[in-house]
């Protein structure tokens, strides 16, 4: 086991590199200017080429393209990814609170969607076709496909306006999350849901089931052993699932005014801030590498034939 | 009174309203041997599971199944459940697949005698490690802590019965239980469920399209077709001198086979079956 995690970290950090130089080099295609962006946000009346020049040189553009990346991919390892070009301030001092807030958001999501996609689709797959199973199908399709925007619209109106029990906004009490976390949640849960319950139902079809039943162990007996092998699914789909409801949130955080990533990273995106977007975009790879790597490792630790396999 | 007598047995599909098996009457007497012969699709696996009362939801069943006087229709799912495995216990076709892939098999087959038995956790595995060593199984330790993934389907198809000899069941139903397997191994494991007929001395229900291997090991066969039982006899009579043509047409396929893998190998071979 131990020998699995290692292996599999150590394909894990290439991978990083190679995502944070695709960060890097997209950023660098982009037909905006820089330096050009700088000069703007300090509002400095004529932009002379000299000026473009003088500031290209200030923030080390002038220098080879390979030694700027290995430069910024260092300092990216200490949580330095440079100044802000518009407010000037350290990008981490801007990402790190937003990253945490998006986190906090992501994960209390993210529980409750594992924990009503677990529950429903199992209770579903063990009364497959029966009225409960579809009437819980057939309302969450409708739920998965309703708009966020629209939907987040919706509530704000009924719960904070109509019946004024939530806050329309903001980061400051727990009853804050409940809109959000609700709008994130059935936006998903419906999703995951089907997953796991026909993760379960291929499950309940194998051979193991029938053997089960046939040596006469209970119905709970089975059910574990088809939980323990559906839910290794669940552990990889989840596992990518986090990090995608971390970067998705950017809808949900503009509607709700969440001081999250998602707010930070649109407004960077308008102002050309560049180093805010590649640090953003390294972030959420790295996340999306740490979770998958951790569910990999779950799933090994649940079956060991995927320890050889790898 | 020691006897599994079907009778009227009618298994139909309750969504479509299809008629699998219409009318199946049979009955296996103690220390006895019955194949069900016949192709894919017949009805021979749904029968047997609907003795176990073990088909899916979908397919209902009617019809009278008892097993030494006791009616099984009649039983509670609780009673059945703890008929299954102890009275009734059932070798699957695919040993790769018939154990939960994330645990050990030791795991399983510890589970199913605490639910029947209560034999204390080192007895169980005492028990255990000598069928299993009696089934051929050299390292039967090594087998109790093995994942299924790490066994052969021939060794896992010796778990199984090695179970059964445990359990000391009154019926035991295997399901063309060396489909899966290649010839040395299926010729091995068939050694094993004559060592496990007469060791037992139960009744048998021997699913299987081999003839070769129903010769050996049945004393009377049942032929299906298309859910019908189209011949019944002593194994002997129905090989030597089948009435029903279909039958017939299975017998003479197989002597047709059987002549051609003589000739492929050159001689006088004895081709068993």
């Amino acid at each position: 086991m131990g020998g699995y995690i290692l292996r599999r970290i150590a394909v894990a950090l290439p991978l990083l590199i190679v995502i944070s130089f695709l960060a890097f080099v997209l950023n660098q295609l982009s037909p905006m200017d820089p330096a050009e962006v700088v000069l703007h946000a300090q509002g400095v009346p004529t932009i002379t080429e000299e000026l473009i020049a003088e500031t290209r040189a200030e923030l080390g553009m002038d220098r080879p393209f390979l030694i700027q990346y290995f430069d910024w991919l260092i300092s990216s390892f200490q949580l330095d990814f440079g100044s802000s070009y518009v407010t000037g301030k350290p990008v981490w001092s801007l990402l790190g609170p937003a990253l945490l807030n998006t986190l906090k958001l992501t994960l209390v999501s993210s529980a409750f969607i594992i924990l009503f996609s677990i529950v429903m689709g199992v209770v579903c797959a063990l009364r497959e076709g029966g009225w409960l199973d579809l009437s819980v199908r057939g309302f969450s399709f409708l739920l998965t496909s309703l708009p966020a925007y629209w939907l987040a619209a919706l509530m704000v109106w009924y719960f904070s306006v109509k019946l004024d029990l939530l806050p329309t906004s903001g980061m400051d009490s727990i009853s804050s999350y409940i809109l959000p976390v609700a709008v994130i949640v059935i936006g998903y849960a419906g999703i995951y849901f089907r997953m796991i319950r026909s993760s379960m139902l291929s499950n309940l079809n194998e051979d193991y089931v029938l053997y089960g039943r046939a040596c006469g162990l209970s119905e709970t007996s089975v059910i574990m052993y088809v939980l323990r092998n559906s839910l290794q699914v669940a552990v990889s789909v989840f596992g990518l699932a986090i990090p995608v409801i971390l970067g998705s949130t950017v809808v949900v955080e503009n509607i709700f005014a969440w001081p999250g990533l998602g707010t930070l990273t649109v407004n960077s995106i308008l102002g050309r801030d560049f180093p805010i977007i590649q640090a953003y975009v390294l972030v959420l790879a790295a996340a999306f590498v740490l979770f998958n790597t951790a569910s990999d490792i779950i799933n090994a630790a649940f079956n060991p034939k995927l320890r050889k396999e790898f | 009174m020691h006897s599994l007598e079907i009778s009227r047995l009618k298994i139909w599909d309750s969504r479509t309203g299809s008629v699998i098996v219409p009318d199946s009457s049979f009955r296996v007497e103690q220390g006895k041997c019955l194949a069900i012969v016949g192709e894919s699709g017949s009805g021979k696996s749904l029968t047997c599971r609907a003795i176990m009362r073990l088909n899916p939801a979908s397919l209902q069943q009617s019809g009278h199944i008892e097993l030494n006087g006791i009616n099984l229709e009649e039983l509670s799912d609780k009673e059945m459940r703890q008929f299954r495995g102890k009275h009734l216990c059932m070798i699957m076709q695919n040993g790769m697949r018939a154990f939960d892939p994330s645990r050990p098999v030791g795991a399983h087959l510890l589970k199913t005698l605490a639910v029947h038995y209560p034999w204390s956790r080192s007895d169980a595995i005492a028990k255990l490690k000598a069928a299993l060593a009696s089934v051929g199984l050299k390292d039967p330790d090594k087998v109790l802590k093995s994942y299924p993934y790490q066994l052969s389907g021939g060794m896992l198809q010796r778990t199984m019965i090695a179970l059964a000899l445990v359990l000391e069941p009154d019926v035991i139903i295997a399901d063309e239980p060396t489909t899966a397997l290649d010839a040395i191994t299926q010729y091995e494991v068939v050694e094993q469920f004559i060592a496990l007929r007469s060791r037992l001395g139960g009744m048998m229900i021997f699913v299987s399209h081999d003839l070769g291997i129903v010769k050996r090991i049945a004393d009377d066969v049942l032929v299906m077709k298309d859910g019908h039982i189209i011949e019944r006899g002593k194994t002997s009579d129905v090989l030597a001198e089948a009435k029903h043509p279909y039958t017939r047409y299975l017998v003479s396929s197989k002597l047709a086979l059987s002549r051609h893998f003589t000739e492929l190998m050159g001689g006088e071979a004895v081709v068993e079956g």
